[in-house]
Order: structure tokens, then C-alpha cells, then sequence
């Protein structure tokens, strides 16, 4: 037994040196930024980085949930910083950070937009976390509402509008978690949807933009249910077994619609209606590691974070946005977008060009900046997501 | 501020390591040795180069010359027939060794007002510490000594160089002697039983490191980190040095126990460097067991030159303090190092002279003694954990409940919920609980050891292909 059990093993490390030979261009699909290689070379597939050749062995997927069973069976709640809670959602904590400079940087942008006759309006998100004693059972304090109520403030002192929709979800979810995945820290295509309807009647009740809040009632839209479809990626972080799978709502309009949407970074310049909008490709991936692993279906709404994505509604005549935006904002510019003339989608994180120069040459009507609480203070990419001056 | 360390990126339990580089010479190796056996060492020579320079080539130089100086003190001092000669010629070899060792290692001990000189824009501040260099160094010590003294010779450079550089053993030790490998770099012979034996040995090492202490590690850093240790209880501060003495362990006895058996799939014999330390029933014992290569090192190096406890108790006491002086700042160039190594002298002076625990005849009065010693072990790592000497104080200060910190939190027992399977089974498995169980099971504890070794395995490798970055803790040195 012993002598099996280990001749199994090494055969095992002897097959993983056979496939980290065989790492190629075509098979390479990694999220990250690497070198490139140029198909089979030894010596440069000897040189990939460390966590980027991890990411492409056969099985990985399997160890991925060997580790979350075992994390489940030994009763573990905190795995790669991520907290898990009594009712399953994975929880990361965001630590007291210092909003002076995000302020600031906000009351700058809303300066330039005063003198060119724009209009600005920050929009808090909700964080995952109703409150900051949410993490008390594991003994730490989660800060992000703290961070978002001290910046919010200063925004007051500021004189800045703002909506903070985390009253409005407070009023409609007794808890707070039913808006959010269980495997992911985003929240649902239906709290996306929720936070465009109450944006859309909130421009027009302070603005006056004239967008049509109502095409994008409930009752005009379809919902379709996909249980246990996908793992979010604090669940591809701690192992699928470890997460369970997330059910997802695929929400579109009923009613008719029609839309002109471009994405430079990926190539798209098309029409059609709000389908346009949904990569349902990624629905097509469906093989059982795949769908635990190999997708994000809170990407199905346009795509992922682009630099920049233009919507253009055809059937609108009011109403030139432009938000400023983190990945909280996939689930609501599409249904946004259903209200307003255009709506463009700036993502600081990902482009280089001038905002200031962007907001000088286009008429926008108002300039939305719309970040979930944990991007306060915070840097990407090695930028402050408040810096709008780049 | 200390000099910037350099590691060698590609770590045993790191995924190009296992999948790739290893696998490559244990094939290539086995290849050469079908098609011509003299090549061997030269194959083994190139690949630990390789190794060595994985993520940049600036610190080769440095391990080169560490080579060719030891060859060549090695050769000049067989090759002398005067004694004077050889005499001068090993107070050079050492001297050398130590100059470049305290040059790399310990220039962060100069005051500021020199550290802040450029010299021809070369700061001091910018020294990189090349990996292993604390360990290369004193076998390169050990093997010109041996020469010395007519016990070792190695004629051939790439031989010599093997010796030095030798891949499993050339980061973090085992420290070997010339003696220890004299024979296997004639001729190595392997069967595929010798190399799954070689196999088991590194899967265990393996899964010490990586299922156990890294997992420790995630413990310990919410407390060592920083200056999280102010406002952590009390029991939290203990919980973070009890988890440290796992990890700690584990970490380097992991290390070399993939060490020793990276080292018996290529056909060489390291030599043991941990005994079930924590079995042990005083401090002197534990130093008996802990790290006995370099405990080797400096008895047959140091303290036996200086006398040794031959020559009276004043004498002796001496000698101990110079050896656990050496040994503490070998560790580390911070003065909480120095600190550590003084307060194991005087436990170990203190045992010798004054309590004398061979000598305690009573059952209870061993088991308290044993539990004691254990307890000093455990307070004396919290001094080596830390990054300072004031915070080493501060943190035995608040240890001892003097600092005001509360007694027990909710973090507390979380953390303690959390990491309990990985605190007990690092308790279990730091005795010889499968020893034991042989003797009394010996088929049952075949099967049970071998099942441990499968899941911890596949653990393991779970985890690397999770996460990437996970440094051993004695490379540092």
C-alpha cells in the first residue's frame, strides 16, 4: 500500500511536469498581466510567474475544492480573508481608511463641472456588511459603512449631492444580505436593477432630465432563475465546495427596446435591443469545473470593466450621463440606460485618457459617480479611485 | 535598518519548483546516469546554479567565489607541508568567510551617520543578503577546517562546488560536512526504492510546511505583525507563541526533511537535523535536538577549540557565551536575535549548574520541569518572532499580563476555533506519535502514516495551486 500510494503521487507530480511542458499561447487564458510565451519553449515556460503557471495545470480545479471540503469538514470561517457567516456569505473586512483626500479630489471634480455647466452627483452603494458589527462574531470590525458615513459627511460639508442608497435598500430588504450574492461581493441584478429605478426618479425629482423612471417598473421586466448556476469570486477564492453555488436572475425588459452600444476595448460598435447588452456566451460555458470556476454571470451585463462603454438608446431623447463607475454599476447601467438618451461608462481603474479633457469636449447633462463603500480611500492599479485629474 | 534579503523565488513549495524544475533534473538525472555516471555531479552542479540565480543572476557571483575560495584554500593548505603555511592560510580561508558574511548580513548594524555615506553611489542601505549565504558560508568554514585538520579532501572543483551548492541543502541547511557526502559524490547508486523512500521523506516535508505552517503563519501574523501585539489579550499573545513554536517547526524541519529527502532521490545522505525537539525534557536537550547541524557546527567549530568544559567552570560559561552569542546573531542581524541567543546561555548555564534536571528523580517533578522548559522555549521564540528588541520586552511584558492588555477577546477564541486542527495536529505530530505507534500497531501504523501522507499530499498541493507566495522562515537567515 505504501509503495503504491507513493509511486501514485510521484506519478501524479511527474503528470503536472508533463502539462506545465505543454503550456501554450492557445491554452492560455489567464486573468492577470504576464509575460508573453510564444507556444512551447522550456526554458520560458520555466520563467512564468509562480501563481500564473498555478493557474493553468489541469485538475487545479479539482485541488481548488479538495481544500474547500476540507475547510467545510474542520469547520474553518476564514479562509483567504474571507470570512463566511452563519448563513453562507462570504464576507471580506475593509479597514478604517482616511477619506480627507477622496473628498477633496470629489469637490475638484464637482468644481471643473460646475464651470462647465455639468451637474454632479455621488452615489454611495451599499457595502456587503449592514453594519460595522456584522464581523463581531469573528472579533474584528468591518469599516466600510464607518468609511462611507465619514466621507459622506464631508461631502455634506462640501456642499456635493449625493444619494445614499443604503437607506433606500434598508428600507426594502429587512436584511441586508438578501441583496447581495452569497460567493461574490456584488449584489444581485435585481438590487442593480432596484438602484436604477430609484436613480432615475431621483435625477428627475433634482434635475429635472427628464428620464423615463417608469419603463423600468417590475412589472416590465422578466426574470429568469438559474439556481445553483454560478460561484462568485470570493467563492472561486475560498473553493467551491467550500462556498456552495450562487443562483442567479437573468432580468430583461419585456417591453420593446432598442439600443446603440460601443466598447472600443473589445471591438463592439452594434445595434440591437438590450440583449446587446448581455454576453450570453457566457452561458454557453457549462462544463461542471467551468461553471464553478470558469465564469462570471454577473458579467453577463456588459461584458466586464471596460475603460469605456458608450449606450446609446435610441428610443430616449433626454438625458447625457456619464458615471464614473466600479463594477457595482454592471447590474444598473443597463437598466439606467433604458431611461436616458446615453449613458457613458468611465472606468478609472482601466483608462488612461483625460476625464477633465472627456467632460469638456461632450455635453453630459450630469457626471454620476457611483462606487460601492470599499472604494473609498482606495487604490488599483497603483491609482486613487477618486483621482479624476489623470 | 537592516540589509534588503534576497530569496530565491523559486522555494520548494512553490508550483515551478515541484511541477517543473524538480521533475526536470530528477529525470534529467536519471537519464545521465544511464548514459555516462561521471557527469553526474557536473548536472547536479549546473542545476543548483540554476537554482540559485532562478530569479536573477547578481548574487551568482558572490556563491562562485565562495567556491573557488574554498577550493583553493582547500587545495593550498592540503598541498602545504609547513604548518605555519597551512595555519595562515586557514586564518585567511576564515577570515574571508566571515568578512563576507558579516559584510552582507550585518552591515545594518552600522550606525546611521555611516550607513547614510555613498560611497560612489553605492548605499549601504541597497545590499542585497544573497540566499543561503549564512549557511554556504559555514560549510566553506567546516570544509577548510576539515582540510586542515587531514580529515577531508576534494581534488575536483566540481565536487567541491556540489558540496557548496548543492541544490536541497543550499537556502536553509542542512549544514554539511565534506565527510557527510565524501562518498556519494564518488559514486551514488539508486534503486526506485531508495528514491521513494527519498519521496516519502520530501511529501512529509512538504505537508510540514505547507499544510501546517503556513497556516500557523495566518495565526501568528495577527500578532507578530506590526505592532498588532498592543492590543491583542493576553491569551491571544499566548495562543500567537504557542502557534509560533508549531510554525516555526514545522516551517524548518519541513525544509529539511524535503532537504533530506530531495537529497536521497539524487543519492546523497543529508544529515538529520531535527530530533522531536519539543519531546525533549530540559533546554539543554531541546538544543540537542533542534537544529543539530548547526548545533554540530558549533561544537566541533567553536566551543570544543575553545576548550570546550574542560577547562573549569569560569572557562566554560565562557564559552557558552561566545557560542550562544555567535549563534544569535547567525540568526539575525537585530539585537532582539542577540537577545534571544544570550537568554537560552543563561538557561542553558542555569541548568547545568544550579538546577541540574538529569539529576531530578521524581516522575512529577521531570513532567514539571519538562512543561517549564518548554515554556521558556515558547517565551524565547516570542523574542526571536518579533522585529525589534524593544518589542520583544513589550510583548513578554504584556505576556506576563503587565501591559494591561485584557485577558481574553471574541478574536481570541475565534482564532482559536479556526486554527484548532491545524494547532492539534501540529501538537500530535511534534512527538513521535507514529514511533509509538509502530511498536505497539506496526501494520496499523503503516496504513495510517501512509494515509496521512496521501491527504496531507493532495492538501497541499491544494494549497499551492490556491496561493503562490509562501517564503520559509529560515531562508531569511
Amino acid at each position: 500500500m505504501r509503495k503504491f500510494t507513493l509511486t501514485s503521487i510521484l506519478i501524479l507530480f511527474l503528470f503536472f511536469f508533463v502539462d506545465a511542458l505543454c503550456i501554450t499561447e492557445k491554452n492560455y487564458q489567464s486573468r492577470r498581466n504576464s509575460a508573453a510565451m510564444n507556444n512551447l519553449h522550456l526554458f520560458r515556460s520555466l520563467q512564468l510567474p509562480d501563481n500564473t503557471l498555478s493557474e493553468r495545470f489541469a485538475l487545479r480545479y479539482f485541488f481548488y475544492d479538495c481544500a474547500g471540503i476540507f475547510h467545510r469538514l474542520i469547520g474553518r470561517n476564514y479562509v483567504n480573508e474571507i470570512y463566511r457567516n452563519n448563513d453562507g456569505y462570504l464576507l471580506k473586512r475593509q479597514q478604517n481608511i482616511d477619506v480627507s483626500e477622496s473628498a477633496e479630489r470629489l469637490v475638484q471634480l464637482k468644481t471643473f463641472c460646475s464651470q462647465h455647466g455639468t451637474k454632479l452627483l455621488y452615489v454611495n452603494f451599499p457595502y456587503k456588511t449592514a453594519s460595522d458589527s456584522d464581523l463581531s462574531l469573528f472579533g474584528t470590525t468591518c469599516y466600510a459603512n464607518q468609511n462611507a458615513d465619514a466621507f459622506l459627511e464631508e461631502l455634506r460639508k462640501n456642499d456635493i449631492d449625493y444619494i445614499d442608497m443604503r437607506e433606500y435598500f434598508h428600507d426594502r430588504y429587512a436584511n441586508l444580505y438578501e441583496a447581495f450574492f452569497k460567493t461574490d461581493h456584488h449584489w444581485k441584478i435585481s438590487s442593480g436593477l432596484y438602484c436604477a429605478q430609484v436613480l432615475s426618479s431621483e435625477i428627475n425629482e433634482r434635475y429635472h432630465l427628464g428620464l423615463s423612471p417608469e419603463k423600468i417598473a417590475d412589472k416590465n421586466m422578466s426574470i429568469s432563475l438559474m439556481e445553483n448556476s454560478w460561484v462568485g469570486e470570493y467563492g472561486q477564492k475560498t473553493g467551491a465546495s467550500y462556498s456552495g453555488m450562487d443562483d442567479f436572475e437573468l432580468i430583461e425588459p419585456v417591453i420593446p427596446t432598442s439600443f446603440h452600444l460601443k466598447i472600443p476595448n473589445r471591438k463592439m460598435d452594434t445595434d440591437g435591443d438590450f440583449s446587446v447588452m448581455l454576453n450570453k456566451k457566457v452561458l454557453d460555458i457549462n462544463g461542471f469545473w467551468e461553471r464553478r470556476y470558469g465564469r462570471s454571470l454577473y458579467y453577463l451585463y456588459l461584458y466586464g470593466n471596460d475603460p469605456i462603454q458608450t449606450i446609446h438608446n435610441n428610443d430616449e431623447s433626454s438625458g447625457r450621463i456619464l458615471l464614473i463607475k466600479d463594477s457595482f454599476a454592471q447590474a444598473v447601467s443597463p437598466f439606467l440606460a433604458m431611461t436616458a438618451n446615453t449613458i457613458v461608462n468611465w472606468d478609472l481603474r482601466y483608462n488612461d485618457m483625460s476625464l477633465y479633457d472627456f467632460i469638456e469636449k461632450n455635453d453630459f447633462d450630469i457626471v454620476i459617480v457611483m462606487y460601492s463603500s470599499s472604494m473609498i480611500g482606495r487604490e488599483i492599479n497603483g491609482r486613487l479611485m477618486f483621482d479624476f485629474s489623470h | 535598518m537592516t540589509a534588503i534579503r534576497s530569496i530565491s523565488d523559486m522555494m520548494f513549495t512553490t508550483s515551478s519548483f515541484l511541477f517543473l524544475f524538480f521533475p526536470a533534473v530528477l529525470v534529467g538525472y536519471q537519464i545521465i546516469s544511464l548514459i555516462c555516471r561521471k557527469f553526474q555531479n557536473a548536472y547536479l552542479l549546473l542545476a543548483s546554479l540554476m537554482f540559485y540565480c532562478w530569479n536573477g543572476t547578481e548574487n551568482l557571483p558572490i556563491l562562485l567565489s565562495s567556491i573557488m575560495l574554498t577550493y583553493f584554500s582547500g587545495i593550498l593548505i592540503d598541498k602545504s607541508n609547513y604548518k605555519a603555511v597551512k595555519k595562515t592560510l586557514l586564518a585567511i580561508g576564515i577570515a574571508i568567510n566571515i568578512l563576507l558574511l558579516g559584510f552582507y548580513k550585518y552591515s545594518g548594524l552600522i550606525p546611521d551617520f555611516i550607513s547614510e555615506l555613498n560611497v560612489r553611489n553605492f548605499n549601504i542601505r541597497d545590499i542585497t543578503l544573497p540566499a543561503g549565504i549564512s549557511f554556504f558560508t559555514f560549510q566553506s568554514i567546516s570544509y577548510i577546517i576539515d582540510v586542515y585538520r587531514g580529515e577531508c579532501a576534494l581534488v575536483n572543483p566540481i565536487d567541491l562546488g556540489l558540496f557548496l551548492s548543492f541544490f536541497p541543502k543550499l537556502i536553509s541547511g542542512p549544514i554539511i560536512r565534506c565527510s557527510d557526502i565524501r562518498d556519494s559524490l564518488r559514486s551514488s547508486c539508486l534503486s526506485f526504492d531508495v528514491i521513494l523512500d527519498g519521496f516519502e521523506r520530501f511529501l512529509i516535508g512538504l505537508c510540514k510546511k505547507v499544510v501546517i505552517a503556513n497556516n500557523l503563519s495566518v495565526l501568528t501574523d495577527s500578532v507578530y505583525r506590526g505592532m498588532r501585539f498592543k492590543s491583542s489579550s493576553v491569551l491571544m499573545l499566548w495562543l500567537a507563541a504557542f502557534a509560533f513554536t508549531l510554525q516555526i517547526y514545522y516551517d524548518f524541519s519541513g525544509y529539511s526533511d524535503m532537504a533530506i529527502g530531495m537529497g536521497k532521490m539524487f543519492g546523497f545522505s543529508l544529515p538529520e537535523n531535527f530530533n522531536y525537539p519539543y519531546a525533549a525534557a530540559s533546554v539543554t536537550e531541546f538544543w540537542r535536538r533542534w537544529h543539530m547541524t548547526l548545533s554540530q557546527w558549533f561544537r566541533d567549530y567553536v566551543y570544543i577549540p575553545l576548550g570546550g568544559s574542560k577547562k573549569g567552570m569560569i572557562r566554560h560559561i565562557f564559552n557558552l557565551l561566545v557560542v550562544w552569542g555567535i549563534t544569535g546573531i547567525w540568526h539575525g542581524s537585530k539585537w532582539n536575535f542577540l537577545f534571544w541567543g544570550l537568554c537560552n546561555f543563561l538557561l542553558l548555564v542555569f541548568e547545568k549548574y544550579f538546577i541540574r534536571p538529569e539529576k531530578i528523580r521524581s516522575q512529577i517533578g521531570k513532567g514539571l520541569y519538562r512543561i517549564t522548559s518548554m515554556i521558556c522555549i515558547l517565551l524565547l521564540w516570542s523574542i526571536f518572532r518579533v522585529d525589534n528588541l524593544s518589542n520583544a520586552l513589550l510583548i513578554i511584558k504584556a505576556m506576563l499580563g503587565f501591559s494591561g492588555n485584557v485577558l481574553h477577546d471574541n478574536r481570541t477564541l475565534f482564532l482559536l476555533n479556526e486554527y484548532k486542527f491545524y494547532l492539534a495536529a501540529g501538537f500530535l505530530f511534534a512527538f513521535p506519535f507514529f514511533a509509538v505507534l509502530r511498536m505497539q500497531h506496526p501494520r496499523f501504523s503503516l496504513a495510517l502514516r501512509t494515509l496521512v501522507i496521501a491527504g496531507g499530499t493532495l492538501l497541499a498541493i491544494s494549497y499551492i495551486l490556491k496561493e503562490a507566495n509562501n517564503p520559509f522562515i529560515y531562508s531569511l537567515f
